[in-house]
């Protein structure tokens, strides 16, 4: 049987009862985020981390949502007859974006059901999330750990707003319950969408040839992308399989169409049959990124 | 046919470069784009001397 504690209430605040605000908006991380106490108050801090370091997403808006935690375990003693919670419930939530179609096509190839941060916004503009006191991060804000999955059903429904859901499983009752920590900045919660890089949506409009593959790339659900150079294109080695993956050439054809060289090695060849370079638009200003696509897998071709 | 070329093929000797543009088939004078990326040709032949001139 657990111990109890002496009863120690710590005081009340006698001005007045504050209840607690509701959820606002999303903040989606990287599950390694987190701010050491002066960097917390910093909003710089926060908006280098959606600009520039990309491990925060900031969801554009939150039309509504569902608690879903587990109601507690009652049971009622065979002889005593009385009653004793017997789990502690880790909290859920079920959240409908206020999102268009092509931003969460991208959440939902992203997010998919692995272990992310998440921070709240509330409506009274404060930051919910966990406070380390233990260990080698003593003091750091830190978002609550969560496996997040996007998750539609397709179609918008009748009269309905629920097409763009989001599914919040905590993964630590303790963080929430025990550690949890209202930071209230003296900024605009709102800075933090807006400082969101525009999204970008990249097709390929043919095969791979002769070292060239054309795509079209447009704001997503937007207009077409005009005006973009080689240095606006990203490789990734890790998801290819190619030494010194690269776009060599970019041109511009006009009306957000392009035509890419898409090479490897560092005296630059076409891709062969078996070859894979993965790529993306990503456009910076200085340190922060502007614009950014989805990755596009570029599969090599024999001639 | 506007087009930009990635500045890493900058590293490339002239002739490596001048073999992949032309397979690229691109418009332009291929040693004028070379040092637009930052490209190096190789060094102009010295004139010789004064002293050296017979």
């Amino acid at each position: 049987m657990a111990q109890c504690s002496t009863l120690q209430p710590n005081g009340s605040n006698q001005d007045c009862l504050v209840p607690l605000s509701e959820v606002k908006n999303l903040l989606i991380c990287d599950k390694d985020v987190k701010f050491s106490w002066t960097e917390k108050d910093d909003i710089s801090q926060w908006t280098n981390k959606i600009k520039q370091d990309l491990t925060i997403y900031a969801v554009a808006g939150l039309d509504s949502y569902n608690v879903t935690t587990d109601d507690p375990n009652i049971v009622t003693g065979a002889v005593s007859k009385s009653k004793t919670i017997t789990n502690t419930p880790v909290p859920s939530f079920e959240a409908f974006l206020d999102s268009n179609a092509c931003d969460f096509k991208q959440l939902l190839s992203t997010v998919t059901g692995g272990t992310y941060g998440i921070f709240y916004e509330l409506q009274d503009g404060s930051i919910f999330g966990t406070i380390d006191q233990s260990g080698n991060d003593i003091g750091y804000l830190k978002p609550f750990r969560a496996k997040v999955n996007a998750n539609t059903k397709g179609f918008q429904e009748i009269d309905s707003t629920q097409a763009f859901r989001v599914y919040i499983f905590h993964t630590n009752a303790s963080e929430f319950y025990d550690n949890q920590f209202y930071l209230e900045p003296v900024w605009d919660t709102s800075e933090l969408a807006e400082a969101m890089p525009v999204g970008l949506n990249m097709v390929k409009k043919a095969a791979y040839a002769a070292g060239d593959q054309t795509v079209q790339i447009k704001v997503r659900c937007g207009d077409a992308k005009t005006g973009l150079l080689v240095a606006d294109f990203e490789t990734d080695e890790t998801q290819g399989n190619v030494s010194t993956p690269a776009v060599t050439t970019v041109v511009d054809d006009g009306g957000g169409n392009y035509t890419l060289t898409v090479q490897k090695d560092a005296v630059p060849v076409n891709l062969v049959d078996g070859d894979i370079v993965t790529l993306r638009v990503k456009v910076l200003s200085a340190s922060d990124v502007t614009h950014i696509s989805n990755w596009v897998s570029v599969e090599g071709v024999t001639p | 046919m506007k087009y930009s070329i990635n500045k890493n093929l900058a590293n490339l000797t002239p002739k490596q470069f001048e073999s992949w543009f032309k397979a690229r088939k691109l418009e332009g004078d291929w040693e004028s784009e070379f040092k637009k990326i930052g490209g190096k040709l190789s060094e102009p032949k010295r004139a010789r001397k004064e002293s050296e001139k017979d």
